[in-house]
């Protein structure tokens, strides 16, 4: 095995949490998730040579993952047996990955919202500034920012009485 | 709700992903998958090109 591919194998090694957690995200089924996993390598690698460590690498594998997946649904979207497949599991990853109350919550409220919001929830809790957000999803500043301040107003009035119950 | 408070459920979740243990063969055998279409893709390049540059050779010998 060359260097490069031990390098990129130690890489996908420390940051497996990312990835898997996006794909369980937004893909319920098991088989879409070792199949949405498959495709981020596959891009996660194509790009490899040309990152050049000017952002840290977890923000490289975060924009490369979230377009990878983003895409993969736009795709999968236009095939309308796909969606009925997914959302009829959607509300089954729910109690599975769920283990105290903050996890339920978290994964409640992710997939509450919509699959581009979602990215953008889930890089708000990674710590991401919305300008930097932006530049991952390939949104200006002020488009993340509307739709930050939309989401954290739909979720008030979709979960301010229902976090009540699960604490 | 306030979606600072769920900062470190989202660690959590994070945590008990990358726990699970990657198969490094499946990752490999993705990576050799794409080297070995690229190597097809260079290969069908060089031979339409090199296939282009005889065609024109052989039409432009006129003269």
């Amino acid at each position: 095995m060359n260097s490069s591919k031990e390098t990129f194998l130690q890489v996908i090694d420390k940051h497996q949490g990312i990835i898997t957690s996006l794909c369980k995200i937004y893909y319920p089924c098991q088989d879409d998730q070792r199949d949405a996993e498959q495709d981020i390598i596959l891009q996660l690698w194509k790009s490899f040579d040309s990152f050049r460590g000017e952002s840290e690498i977890s923000t490289w594998i975060y924009k490369v993952s979230l377009n990878t997946i983003l895409a993969k649904v736009r795709r999968e979207q236009k095939r309308p047996q796909n969606v009925i497949i997914n959302s009829s599991h959607e509300n089954r990853i729910i109690a599975p990955a769920a283990c105290d109350d903050d996890l339920q919550l978290l994964n409640q409220v992710i997939q509450s919202l919509k699959e581009l919001d979602k990215a953008i929830v889930i890089l708000y809790l990674e710590g991401y500034k919305s300008k930097e957000t932006g530049e991952l999803l390939g949104l200006s500043q002020s488009n993340i920012t509307t739709r930050m301040s939309r989401i954290k107003k739909e979720l008030k009035s979709k979960f301010s009485q229902y976090s009540h119950e699960l604490r | 709700m306030n979606l600072d408070e769920l900062k470190p459920a989202w660690q959590h979740y994070k945590l008990q992903n990358s726990l699970e243990g990657l198969n490094h063969q499946a990752v490999l055998r993705v990576i050799d998958q794409a080297d070995q279409e690229v190597h097809t893709r260079k290969l069908f390049r060089l031979v339409a090109n090199v296939t282009m540059f005889l065609i024109l050779l052989i039409c432009c010998q006129g003269g």
